[in-house]
């Protein structure tokens, strides 16, 4: 039986939740970093349950998610990202993709398009 | 040299910003940065319009001031931030940098060169197959997108220039490299001024 759309909701918050903590815990991020265009996501509050239930989209500072249900649903997920300069920001940034892989597998999902965008390194 | 409204061609949003209403000046006209942060301001321009004509209506629609302030922040930052730059160049994609980001490590590098002012910067991937000038392998880091570095300075006045702009391209070529993971294959420097 498909979730309803409730469901779908609260998984896709509770998803996107451990997506940012799995994130922040990297070894050289700094912070999630948030744009405009996730502020302007986030005007409407958790995740929206798109196409009759067939997809759902979700926002929280520096990171968005869009999932797309299926037999494995895939989610892509875009984080933007301060981060430290104790090591490359090409580290981190692959760290941050296999964390990211790794709590959506351990989720059941397929991971999608997972892009990691680094918008400052801080000191 | 860090300067969170700051554009890497060392004008300050805020400049851009105050006449936006009248024609572009003599040095944005020229500035493919202030020519990108002008269109994009343009662009947020039209919407405000939008919006105020809906609050002139409904006055419950009007933010509030907290809100307000955190989203100019935001549209700072983003107008500011300049291109995505590749970490992995074609061996990763989705992995990427921002130009802002990159120009940053440029700064700090320049700064920390005696005698040497950083002022305007541009980073670019590089896109033709010219060979690495000086041809130092140790600061080549595996894997990590070739770019090119264009960096106008000052100079104070007695700094012996052949061997600050040598200091300086090391430098620079070194902090990106261990910061970013990118390759600097070029680091072209203009002097324009003594300080």
């Amino acid at each position: 039986m498909s979730a309803t759309h409730a469901e779908l909701r609260a998984a896709t918050d509770d998803l996107r939740d451990r997506l940012a903590e799995a994130t922040v815990a990297v070894d050289g991020v700094v912070r999630l970093e948030p744009t405009l265009r996730n502020a302007l996501r986030r005007l409407q509050a958790g995740t929206t349950v798109l196409a009759g239930g067939q997809a759902a989209r979700s926002a929280a500072d520096g990171i968005e998610l869009h999932r797309r249900v299926a037999v494995v649903d895939v989610v892509d997920v875009h984080v933007d990202l301060a981060v430290s300069p104790v090591r490359p920001a090409s580290a981190t940034a692959r760290d941050v993709r296999a964390a990211l892989t790794r709590v959506l597998r351990e989720s059941g999902l397929e991971p999608g398009r997972l892009a990691v965008a680094v918008l400052s390194v801080e000191r | 040299m860090a300067d969170d409204t700051r554009l890497s061609c060392g004008r300050s949003i805020d400049d851009v910003w105050s006449h936006l209403d009248g024609a572009p000046d003599e040095h944005e006209r020229s500035c493919p940065y202030c020519l990108e942060a002008r269109a994009r301001l343009l662009r947020l321009s039209e919407a405000a319009v939008d919006l105020r004509t809906s609050e002139a209506a409904d006055p419950s629609l009007q933010p509030d001031v907290g809100f307000t302030a955190s989203v100019m922040g935001l549209v700072r930052a983003e107008v500011r931030r300049g291109q995505a730059i590749p970490l992995d160049g074609d061996e990763d994609p989705g992995l990427t940098i921002s130009e802002q980001a990159v120009v940053g490590l440029v700064w700090a590098a320049a700064d920390s060169v005696p005698g040497v002012r950083a002022r305007r910067c541009r980073v670019r991937v590089a896109v033709d197959d010219e060979p690495d000038l000086d041809g130092d392998a140790a600061r080549v880091f595996e894997g990590g997108t070739l770019v090119d570095v264009d960096l106008s300075i000052a100079l104070q006045p007695g700094t012996a220039l052949v061997e600050a702009t040598t200091l300086l391209r090391g430098r620079v070529a070194d902090r990106v490299g261990e910061e970013s993971g990118l390759r600097v294959r070029r680091v072209d420097l203009a002097v324009e001024d003594v300080l």
